[in-house]
């Protein structure tokens, strides 16, 4: 089994992020819009039509509230792997300079 | 140099991660690209699951033998170079492929192009135009022919790349001798045009979830949608046809006049005249249409030097893996090689056809 390189698992995390964003934005948007579909159809009766849009405004506020979570949470998920990502490519480099410079020492001795 | 001589095997790449990458370039290429993301795929010969330098030093170390004769293989849709790879069941030899089958008995030089195959058709024609034409660059042998595979949607990418390769006169163009075309969507997959058309019905219907599905699929990568007609120069659409907007509208795919062109196709039946034979091909692409009846006047015709060999019983992606079709392809360039015409198949034209 071939392992991610860092940039791949990089890639992964951010086409992750991507798509739960978009997920988020287009799912937001049709659940936007089927919501909307009673409320015109109350707000043609005139006597509930300002409770209706009331209603509908405190509706919208809490569905934005959870989605905007949802959003804050993948951003903040995303920028934890990052740091783990960033812990990961230091140790990479480290090892590779260290065997480096041990290749180097035996070069010197050999000399 | 010596072309017969031993190579070193050809290591077969079934790594699933690499199936995974090669997956999602197919499906969301374009996207992986425009943002800069670490998945996609650039554009390489890969030898033993490692891109090659397309160095003297590097192309010495990957092949034993530079031959004077180079065989490209460009992978279909999604895939990547070890779908070219198969098991001979009587020999049961292992990690074999044409291009390596091709350097063993007729002294090719096999390259393997891994690419990111969600991309436009036609940016990805010009990519190998200019791979190729590094490659000539930096080997160290004189190259007197090349001959061209392209599984799938790798055929549309070579001949895409065989044209901007002519209108940039690079010298590996004259080179090419043969094209070979493994189950290629030359007149378009139906699976991509059902995919169009679903697309704009779900659009179109006013309801928030229609929209949602249609848009999640409209989501597929350029290089899916490119599949839809086939052409490879869809990009220079809207300057041909300004009020086009994607159909062909009869123009003629420039084909490269100076070789010779071998289509293979497959179908899931053994009946070629059977309907699921007609209506589904080898799965995925369909019988070309003159096997049905002659192409209608004004229409893009094939030119003269055009060859056509089914195989029933062969699905899509068995094309690219099968001794039989090896066998074919051999033929045809031993044929080549001896100057006669191929003596299977049928030249796809008119009068012939």
């Amino acid at each position: 089994m071939s392992r991610l390189s860092i940039q791949q698992l990089r890639g992964l995390k951010d086409l992750i992020q991507d798509a739960v964003a978009a997920g988020v934005n287009i799912t937001e948007e049709t659940h936007q819009a089927i919501a909307r579909q009673p409320y015109a159809l109350l707000e043609k009766i005139p006597i509930i039509a300002i409770p209706a849009h009331v209603i509908e405004n405190v509706q919208q506020t809490v569905t934005s509230g959870v989605y905007q979570t949802i959003r804050a949470v993948n951003q903040v998920s995303g920028a934890l792997a990052n740091q783990v990502l960033d812990r990961l490519e230091e140790k990479e480099n480290a090892q590779r300079s260290s065997s480096h410079g041990c290749r180097t020492d035996t070069n010197d001795n050999s000399d | 140099m010596l072309p017969n001589q031993p190579q070193a095997p050809y290591e077969p790449v079934s790594k699933w991660t690499e199936w995974g990458i090669s997956v999602l370039n197919g499906i969301f290429g374009d996207y992986l690209r425009e943002r800069q993301n670490g998945l996609a795929i650039p554009m390489a010969f890969y030898h033993q699951n490692r891109p090659l330098p397309l160095t003297t030093a590097g192309l010495q170390q990957a092949h034993v033998t530079l031959s004077n004769k180079l065989c490209v293989l460009l992978h279909g849709l999604g895939c990547h170079e070890g779908v070219w790879t198969f098991r001979d069941p009587e020999q049961r030899t292992q990690g074999l492929s044409y291009g390596t089958l091709l350097q063993q008995e007729l002294g090719y030089t096999p390259f393997y192009l891994r690419y990111n195959t969600g991309l436009p058709v036609a940016d990805n024609g010009k990519d190998v135009a200019a791979l190729l034409d590094e490659l000539l660059t930096g080997y160290p042998a004189d190259v007197t022919e090349i001959v061209l595979i392209g599984h799938s949607m790798g055929g549309l990418v070579l001949r895409s790349a065989c044209h901007y390769g002519a209108q940039h006169q690079y010298e590996w163009v004259k080179k090419v001798k043969q094209v070979f075309y493994l189950g290629t969507p030359h007149e378009g997959a139906d699976l991509e045009k059902l995919g169009h058309m679903t697309t704009a019905v779900l659009h179109a219907v006013p309801n928030p979830i229609t929209r949602l599905i249609g848009t999640i699929l409209n989501r597929r990568s350029q290089g899916i949608k490119d599949l839809r007609l086939g052409n490879p120069l869809v990009e220079e659409w809207p300057e041909v046809f300004p009020s086009a907007s994607g159909d062909n509208n009869g123009q003629v795919i420039p084909w490269l006049a100076s070789a010779n062109h071998y289509l293979i196709v497959g179908t899931l039946t053994a009946d070629l005249r059977h309907p699921v034979a007609l209506l589904f091909g080898d799965a995925l692409v369909r019988l070309p249409r003159v096997h049905h009846h002659p192409v209608p006047e004004g229409e893009p015709r094939p030119a003269s030097n055009h060859y056509v060999k089914i195989f029933p019983k062969l699905h899509h992606m068995s094309l690219a893996r099968h001794p039989k079709v090896y066998q074919q392809i051999k033929q045809w360039c031993t044929n080549e090689s001896r100057g006669d015409n191929p003596c299977h198949g049928y030249r796809y034209s008119n009068s012939e056809g």
